[in-house]
């Protein structure tokens, strides 16, 4: 489905553990990895370029077609005009200013590591809620994750939508074992407890584009990254209307 | 590549570091991209909000209304003294919320209890050198050292290892040590026993590990940042106070809006209608019941002190007794926790083998006997015990210990015994005897065949069922643990409490479910179940291998059988239970007593901890058990829902005299006649004269009936349709009447004349009024006597079995006595001193409303 992936990479560790990520789900849609590193004039960056190189070699050992770009700069902008320019379908980020990087016009993956321990989840759970939207990539990422980390699979779906029915049976004809539990209203707090009691080691959120009403509202998602209960991914579908 | 599962270079690699450790740069950039390595506190609500949130609940808003309209209406009309009645509701409201406050200012502490469990200072290896650094600045990828005495700063994978062992007991609550070792392991991360978990102390040996999670990513973190977000429910009675609170005010408006209306189209005007509506708010609104419900359950929670049940939050007194299950451990909740060595099986008992035997019990043993008293764990004590008893004290060297832990389920030291080394092993016997080799038979030596081995397991299943703890005890003269030598099985005994049998007997009456959580193997579960009445049937048991497996679904669906074990378990799998219980509306108890009992603690309707328990699980339950007995809790429950009863039984009390003031307000109304109750006469019923029999009624103990009802249904009203047409149609109208009666008799015989008006300063007016006033107050005499049961004649329970309600009467009467008669009691309510034949001709009134609700009783039981 995305035949263009692309990795930011900064000064950070965790920085490496999403673009492993990104290399793996590059790996398994034999997708071409963009390696990405956006400084700024005149900073320091042996680390980042350090990190670039070695998931580079990976890359390139998993015969991938893997680019490396090391670029000055505005980070979001520089991003925005690559992503442009290589027609990126998916990019990994690191989750520093996580409001502006959901608009990049992709579909976007933002990636918090708080437990190196648990960078190859055992169990990793689906936040899923609203109106279900873009099915068939929503299914075609749960069925990559689930390749990728050979992991238990909990979906925790908070609305009234029956297309949950649907996504739910796609999975299961796609033989994709998954424990789901259905909720009629969204909390942060029960995701929290969720996570917290299945010692859940990945929580992936799918964000929802905001409405109007939604702007009243507290911003859950903000909060969510601030104080994940363990390593967080929050994904954004990206489909022009 | 998963922590556990890399070797030295992956662990390296994925964590960026080296033998060298971080440098300081990198750790101080580390430090601002993790945080620091700290338990924190996600939210908590600031004290003077706590303290707020006692004067914005929905009763309370009610009587500030009250109180506003009081206000409103003396700046109207002055000198009718509502202005003291604004005052003395705003007086309840305070004195309500400070009691309150007081009460349940004990603010959740788990965390600050956690984070006392976490060192300060730690050392690490950062550009190649050893340096000691605050444990806040800890980050991933820290190299740390650790030996004997410290706590572990942070979750961190083991490099190197010198016989570094660690109690995990603030994690996983099991006291007994773990020796940690630098090799991969696959597997879980929580049970890799390469990994040393924040909080953990390390009992001996030393090494050096990893830090690969800090702060709230550690598995210590994960439990306290779960302790705050498991969800409180508000406790029942403060759903049904709430909803009560609505149900007065919805009522009260009615009526004063129906009234506001009809005066409106007999042409009275709007500032009459309007003070209209505030008496009818004022005698509606039962400004009493408030601090009567906190004094109640301030009295329960002191009833189940004196029970060895301590509590901490006053609406879970009342939340205990709407429990439907209890979950319970047994290991010194339902048992003594006072193990004895029950049984000795040998494949053929001689002297010689049992020597053998004791001699292993003697030295594989941690446990000491000194200042002439047993010290250590329970088991091991038994052990000591009987051995030291039966043999008599031996002289020996131990050289080495490879200590028990909860994989391994063994422990064996190496010893020197008459000059011979001897490597002595006890365990279970599931993994004991896969280990022996040979068989001590007759003292001697003998290949341990299939046959022999099944009548060692034969043997060990029929101990077992018995009820008793079974221990394999072998040898090896070769290396530790290996082509050992078996000796015998040991049954060790943990007698139920004696007290255990009729509390269990009580909650199948009361029609409470317990589930028993334990961590022994099936059958000594089952059998101790069966003896303490648990069981009667074939119960299900599901063993913790088969309890992982399970998903919600299934686990649910078993829940909801009758009789239920859950065996090889520990602490961390309650939540699961707990949780799934309340999906299925159930209403929970749960006890625990280890720091990662916490989550479920909070997470129960009820959490009980032990007193011999964690400070982090004491702070995260509701109810401390002093004595750790079973029994306690039932106790508790049965106090629980008498307290329940009590509150409905004085808040129909309360109730029924605000009908009684009601009425004569609608009858001014509508007839047009003077006021036959003042605002401030209403106040002395509903703040002075009810309160204490109010009080007295909320402390009546509980009755036999109260635990041979099930538990109360979760729609069960606080007052249900049968209460109110008790207190609307009978009782409140009788008490009316009496006043009236009282309030016309007082006119009629001083020469009134229908439509006369009188001024507020007549003494007939006055004297009328204090009639009426006495008229309500004695049949609320009555009615205090009627309200102490809904069902059992007054006669049945006793006139004078509750002294407090005979000494809430006396106070009653003796304060309209001051009201009536005292020139003060005059002054502030506008009485004025009546003859003794008006009392006179009141009292059959209360003798009537005294009849009609005893043979109410007799005929149709609410």
């Amino acid at each position: 489905m995305y035949k263009k992936i692309l990795a930011e990479i900064d000064e950070t560790i965790t920085s490496e553990s999403s673009a492993r990520y990104a290399l793996k789900f590059a790996k398994l849609s034999n997708a071409s990895l963009y390696l990405c590193f956006i400084h700024k004039k005149e900073a320091k960056f042996e680390k980042a370029e350090a990190i670039v190189k070695k998931v580079f070699l990976e890359a390139e050992k998993s015969n991938l077609k893997v680019e490396g770009i090391i670029k000055e700069g505005e980070r979001l902008e520089e991003l925005r005009d690559i992503i442009k320019k290589e027609k990126i379908e998916f990019a990994f980020v690191p989750s520093n200013d996580f409001k502006k990087i959901s608009k990049l016009p992709c579909s976007v993956a933002v990636v918090k590591i708080i437990n190196m321990g648990k960078v190859s989840p055992k169990r990793i759970l689906f936040i899923l809620k609203g109106k279900i939207k873009y099915m068939k990539e929503l299914a075609f990422f749960i069925e990559n994750i689930s390749k990728i980390f050979h992991a238990k699979l909990y979906i925790n779906y908070f609305g009234k939508d029956e297309n949950i029915e649907k996504l739910l049976s796609t999975l299961k004809r796609r033989e994709i074992k998954i424990e789901s539990k259905i909720f009629p209203k969204y909390s942060l707090k029960t995701v929290k407890f969720q996570a917290l009691s299945k010692k859940i080691d990945l929580l992936i959120v799918e964000q929802k584009k905001s409405g109007l009403f939604e702007i009243l509202k507290p911003d859950s998602l903000s909060k969510l990254i601030e104080n994940p209960p363990c390593n967080l991914i929050i994904f954004k579908p990206y489909h022009k209307e | 590549m998963k922590i556990n599962e890399a070797n030295k270079e992956e662990l390296f690699k994925l964590l960026d570091t080296s033998e060298a450790g971080l440098t300081e740069e990198e750790a101080k950039r580390r430090l601002s991209h993790f945080g620091f390595n700290e338990i924190k506190e996600i939210r908590r609500v600031p004290l003077f909000l706590k303290f707020l949130n006692q004067f914005t609940h929905f009763l309370a808003i009610i009587l500030w209304l009250a109180a506003a309209l009081a206000f409103v209406s003396d700046y109207i009309h002055p000198g009718e003294g509502m202005r003291h009645l604004g005052f003395a509701i705003i007086g309840v409201i305070f004195i309500n919320a400070v009691f309150a406050f007081m009460q349940e200012y004990r603010a959740e502490k788990s965390i600050e209890k956690l984070k006392l469990m976490l060192p300060f200072y730690v050392k690490v290896i950062r550009e190649g050198r050893e340096k000691q650094i605050h444990a806040r600045e800890v980050v991933p990828g820290d190299l740390i050292i650790l030996s004997e005495g410290d706590k572990v700063p942070a979750d961190a994978r083991v490099i190197e290892s010198n016989f570094l062992t660690v109690n995990n007991a603030s994690l996983t609550g099991e006291s007994l040590p773990v020796v940690l070792t630098h090799e991969t392991e696959k597997g879980e991360l929580i049970e890799s026993r390469n990994i040393a978990f924040a909080g953990a102390e390390v009992v001996s040996g030393n090494g050096k590990a990893v830090v690969f999670a800090t702060g709230m990513s550690t598995e210590f973190g994960r439990i306290a940042h779960l302790t705050e977000t498991v969800h409180t429910e508000p406790t029942p009675l403060q759903k049904e106070i709430s909803r009560t609170s609505k149900f007065i005010a919805f009522v009260a408006t009615l009526i004063g809006l129906i009234f506001f209306i009809v005066g409106h189209t007999i042409g009275r005007s709007f500032w009459e209608n309007f003070i209209f509506a505030i008496g009818v708010i004022v005698a509606l609104v039962p400004e009493g019941m408030l601090p009567t419900v906190t004094l109640s359950l301030a009295i329960g929670s002191q009833r189940m002190l004196k029970r060895n049940a301590l509590i901490k939050k006053l609406t879970s007194v009342e939340a205990l007794g709407s429990i439907t299950v209890i979950c319970t451990d047994k290991t010194g909740t339902i048992t003594q926790n006072k193990m004895e060595v029950k049984k000795l099986w040998m494949l053929k008992q001689n002297q010689e083998t049992e020597k053998m035997l004791l001699k292993i019990a003697y030295l594989c043993n941690n446990a000491k006997f000194s200042e002439n008293q047993y010290k250590g764990d329970p088991t091991e004590i038994a052990l000591l015990k009987y051995a030291k008893e039966n043999m008599g004290d031996i002289q020996f060297e131990r050289l080495s210990e490879i200590p028990f832990d909860f994989e391994r389920k063994r422990m064996t030291t190496v010893n020197i015994i008459d000059g011979i080394k001897i490597s002595l092993t006890k365990g279970a016997v599931e993994t004991v005897l896969p280990l022996c080799k040979y068989a001590l038979i007759n003292g001697h030596k003998t290949e341990l065949t299939e046959e022999i081995k099944e009548k060692i397991n034969l043997a060990y299943h029929s101990l077992m069922d018995e009820g008793l703890r079974v221990l394999c005890f072998a040898y090896s003269e070769v290396e530790p643990e290996k082509d050992m030598i078996f000796v015998g099985l040991v049954g060790l005994e943990d007698p139920p409490r004696p007290e255990v049998k009729e509390a269990i007997r009580k909650c199948h009456e009361a029609g409470i479910k317990i589930i028993f959580i334990t961590g022994d193997a099936s059958r000594t579960a089952l059998a101790i179940a069966k003896e303490i009445e648990l069981i009667k049937n074939n119960p299900v048991i599901i063993e913790a291998e088969e309890f992982h497996k399970m998903t919600d679904l299934e686990l649910r669906e078993k829940l909801k059988e009758r009789e239920i074990l859950f065996t090889r378990m520990t602490p961390k799998n309650k939540l699961r239970i707990v949780t799934l219980l309340q999906e299925s509306g159930e209403r929970v108890a749960v006890t625990g007593d280890g720091v990662n009992d916490a989550p479920a603690l909070k997470k129960a309707d009820i959490g009980v901890a032990m007193g011999s328990g964690t400070d982090v699980a004491k702070e995260s339950a509701e109810m401390i058990l002093l004595d750790d007995n079973f029994a306690t809790i039932v106790n508790a429950i049965e106090e629980g829902r008498a307290i329940y009863e009590n509150i409905r039984k004085f808040i129909s009390y309360f109730f029924t005299s605000n009908i009684a003031e009601l009425i004569p307000y609608i009858a001014y109304a509508v007839f047009r006649i003077p006021l036959p109750l003042t605002i401030m006469q209403i106040l002395a019923i509903d703040l002075g004269t009810d309160i204490l029999p109010g009080l007295a009624l909320g402390a009546e103990k509980p009755t036999k009936e109260v635990m041979k009802k099930p538990p109360r249904a979760t729609k069960e009203r606080l007052l249900n349709i049968k209460l109110l047409l008790r207190v609307f149609l009978i009782l409140g109208p009788i008490e009316a009447m009496a006043g009236l009666f009282g309030y016309f008799y007082v006119l009629k015989t001083g020469g009134w004349q229908w439509g006369e008006a009188l001024s507020a300063n007549s003494i007939l007016y006055m004297q009328a009024t204090t009639a009426c006033l006495t008229g309500i107050v004695l049949a609320q005499i009555a009615n205090g006597f009627v309200s102490r049961s809904f069902r059992e004649s007054v006669f049945s329970l006793g006139i004078f079995s509750n002294k407090l309600l005979l000494g809430g009467i006396l106070f009653e009467l003796l304060l309209q006595i001051f009201i009536v008669y005292h020139p003060w009691g005059n002054t502030i309510f506008s009485t004025y001193p009546i003859p003794l034949n008006i009392w006179l001709i009141l009292i059959p009134f209360a003798v009537f409303l005294f009849a009609v609700e005893e043979a109410r009783k007799k005929f149709f039981r609410l």
